[in-house]
Parts: structure tokens; C-alpha cells; sequence
């Protein structure tokens, strides 16, 4: 199934990229994503950020459907 | 009620029908609280005062630098080493000289946190610090006013109305994980100049409109806009039941801590007559690469500020210690850290060493 991703502020800067289309298995969980999105970036396992799914906010738990938008977000620092 | 000079300096607010006097007699009486007279601070402001806000509080330390120049538009290059919170104060009165403007030349820390935060309407966040972010949802919840959230990053933003009507929290978008650094960075990061202008601009008008009671305020919602690629994403966040009690909680915990143990800010200024104060002060340098600039003349130990939750463990608890980093921001992280270790006394070093 295919899931769109979005990243924001100091994760699109490690990922050099603010989007992407990816294709997975189904039986694909939040978790799932973030343990692959950090270990292909490890930075990001010090890092507190937080995930949305079709722009809302969810657990770690939710599980993902074909043609889902998923966010990452980590708080901004600057001022 | 408005007089005649506000009558005619208020005209194009009083022609909107959503605001009239009623609402520019809201602003007259609102008292506002904003943190940091930074990029965001400088372009909330202006706006507030010319807006007709009747009492305004600006909190900040820093003093004007160049660097400050390409995006905090209030100050000029005569301003270079002036306090910024009592030049933007200056400022304010020239912009409208019928409101009360107070500036608190301090940081805005754990020691005056309740002070500052009483009796106000609204606070809003313009610092550059996740740490002191956390510390302001908790006195918003604790007064339960709301919090206009503002941050930036490079050519991202992210506004948001945290703590309104009992509404989300800043902890609810980014609940705070013990185990994981609030991305302690004393690197400075870039940030084009006009970032700070247009997120602060969407503070100013959420405060206008939780003022006055007018349109939909931000709430349970936190907007990202990317001007690079003229990108908005608004993320809906869901308020957490046990958020306020944790909050209420954090804060009457540091009131408690302070009597246990006790964290001392000071600054460069400070920085000799505090040495000179305390035999056997241990002082601990935490930059990733030392002998860039340290303190002349005392033996200093280097702890790698990756390396220092592992090392903490070889300090010694009821020794004196003081602490800094390059700017001030990795120090605060590790001295939370350590009064949370419960070290007894810890002197931290405020603006870092580069301010020295």
C-alpha cells in the first residue's frame, strides 16, 4: 500500500526531503514507520517529535490505511 | 469607554463591525504577557500596541547584538548592546504612547515564572527555547490563560493557541519524554529574516482575536507553514485529560525542589564574583569541543554534553558546581538534569561562555 509522508522542521533537514510516496506491506503501525525512520536517520532516536495521520494527531499504535497521509513533526525550537 | 483621541486612532478597527468599540475596549484592558524579544517578540509587538493593547510585559535578558539585526526590525544599529526588552519598551511608546509598557530585564526562568505570569490575560511565547516552552504551558495551564505559541526553524513555522478554554497543550502535540533531549542545541541555526515577522504577525492576530472574542482562535490545532515552498499544514491534536494535572503538578514541584536544592543563574558579569565566592566549586564545561573559549586561570573538567548523563554519576552530589556550554542552552538541559539528580547546589552560567 502506498503512504505518503510529509516532514517538518529538523526531520526534513536530516531526510533532505519534505515529502515522499512510499510503497509497504499492509499490517504497517506508526511504530513501524518510526522505527524505520530512525534507523535509517539515527539522530532522530534523541529527538521528541510527533506523528499525524490525514492531519491528526495519533499514538504510536494506530495502524495505517492505503492512500494515508502521515506527518512528523518535532517541535520548533527557534524564536 | 474609548475617548476622543481613540475614537480617531482606532477608526479602521471601529469600522469593523466584528470589533467596534466593544472589542477595541477589550483590547484597552487586556494585560499581555510576552516572553522573548526576539525575531517573533519584535514583529508581536508593534502590532499590540498599535492595536491598542492596554498593558503589555516584555520579558527578556539579551542585549542587541548585529546578528540580531537581519530579521528583529525594531532595533537599529544605535541599539547594539542596549537591554532588547527595555528598547522595544522605548519603541512601544513611540508606536502609542497610550499604553503601559513594562520591560523585565530577566530570563524568564523557574525562580519568577509565578511571578511574571500573574495576573495576566494572555502570555505569549516568542522564546527560542523548548525547555522554557514547556515552563510556559505549565504556568498558562496553572493560571489557565491561554498560551500563543509561535517557533521557528529555517524557513519553517509553527503557530498554535495552546491552554484556550481548556484546550489542547503544548504537552499534548509534544508530550515531553524524560529519556530524550528536547533538542539541547546551542548551534545556532540559520533563519531567514522574514520567518520570525510573518509567524509573530499570526501570533498577534490569535491574541487580537482571544482578546476581543472575534473569529475561530487556533485551539486544538497547530498550523506549520513552510515559506520555502508556500506550504500550510494544519494539524488537528486532541486535548490529553491527564495533561493539566501533570502541569499542575510540574509546577508546584519546582516551588518544591527550590527548597530542597537550588540552581543559581548567573551571567558573565557574575561570573568572577561567583569563582571568587565558593571554594571547591566544581566547574564543568559542557561544550562538544572545549578550548574554544573557556574560563582563564581555573581548573575546569570537560564533560561532552553527550557524554554527561553517563558521567553525572561520578560527580559528587553535595560539591558546589558550576556549569556552562557555548550559549547557555545545553547548560540549562544538564542543570535541570542535575537538580532532578538531586545535586545540592548548582550555579549556572547564563548566555554561555561566548558572552563571557
Amino acid at each position: 500500500m502506498k503512504i505518503n509522508t510529509l516532514y517538518f522542521g529538523i526531520i526534513a533537514e536530516l531526510k533532505g526531503l519534505s515529502s515522499e510516496i512510499q510503497d509497504y506491506n499492509s499490517d504497517l503501525s506508526i511504530n513501524q514507520l518510526k522505527l524505520d525512520l530512525n534507523t535509517a536517520i539515527p539522530a532522530l532516536n534523541e529527538i521528541n517529535y510527533s506523528v499525524a495521520v490525514n492531519q491528526k494527531m495519533v499514538s504510536d499504535d494506530v495502524s495505517l490505511c492505503e492512500g494515508d497521509e502521515v506527518s512528523f513533526f518535532p517541535p520548533f525550537a527557534g524564536g | 469607554m474609548l475617548s476622543e483621541q481613540e475614537i480617531q486612532r482606532y477608526k479602521r478597527h471601529l469600522l469593523l463591525p466584528e470589533m467596534g468599540t466593544e472589542g477595541q475596549f477589550a483590547l484597552k484592558n487586556a494585560r499581555v504577557l510576552v516572553i522573548g524579544a526576539g525575531g517573533l517578540g519584535n514583529a508581536v509587538l508593534p502590532y499590540l500596541a498599535a492595536a491598542g493593547v492596554g498593558d503589555v510585559t516584555v520579558v527578556d535578558k539579551d542585549v542587541v547584538d548585529i546578528s540580531n539585526l537581519q530579521r528583529q526590525v525594531l532595533f537599529t544599529e544605535n541599539d547594539l548592546g542596549k537591554s532588547k526588552s527595555s528598547t522595544i519598551v522605548q519603541r512601544l511608546l513611540q508606536i502609542n504612547s497610550t499604553g503601559k509598557y513594562h520591560s523585565v530585564e530577566q530570563y524568564f526562568t523557574e525562580s519568577n515564572a509565578l511571578e511574571l505570569t500573574k495576573n495576566k490575560d494572555v502570555i505569549i511565547d516568542c522564546v527560542d527555547q523548548i525547555d522554557v516552552r514547556y515552563l510556559i504551558n505549565d504556568l498558562a495551564v496553572h493560571h489557565q490563560i491561554p498560551m500563543v505559541y509561535g517557533a521557528i526553524h529555517r524557513f519553517e513555522g509553527q503557530v498554535a493557541v495552546f491552554n484556550y478554554q481548556e484546550g489542547a497543550t503544548y504537552r499534548c502535540a509534544f508530550p515531553k519524554n524524560e529519556y530524550k533531549s528536547v533538542a539541547p542545541n546551542c548551534e545556532e541555526v540559520g533563519v531567514i529574516g522574514v520567518l520570525p515577522g510573518i509567524i509573530g504577525l499570526y501570533q498577534a492576530m490569535e491574541t487580537i482575536k482571544i482578546i476581543t472574542g472575534i473569529g475561530t482562535v487556533l485551539s486544538n490545532k497547530i498550523m506549520m507553514v513552510d515559506l520555502l515552498h508556500n506550504s500550510n499544514h494544519t494539524i488537528t491534536i486532541e486535548k490529553k485529560s491527564n495533561s493539566i494535572n501533570t502541569s499542575k503538578i510540574v509546577v508546584s514541584s519546582i516551588m518544591e525542589q527550590k527548597m530542597e536544592n537550588e540552581i543559581i543563574d548567573f551571567d558573565a558579569s557574575q561570573l568572577e564574583e561567583v569563582i571568587e565566592n565558593n571554594q571547591g566549586l566544581k566547574i564543568i564545561d559542557i561544550q562538544y569541543q572545549t578550548n574554544v573559549k573557556s574560563i582563564k586561570g581555573v581548573e575546569v573538567t570537560h564533560i561532552p554534553v553527550s557524554e554527561f548523563e553517563q558521567e553525572m554519576d561520578r560527580l559528587d552530589k553535595s560539591q558546589t558546581i558550576l556549569l556552562y556550554c557555548a550559549h547557555g542552552v545545553n547548560s540549562q538541559w544538564a542543570t535541570r538534569l542535575l537538580k532532578q539528580n538531586d545535586f545540592e547546589k548548582i550555579y549556572h552560567l547564563v548566555g554561555g561562555i561566548t558572552s563571557v
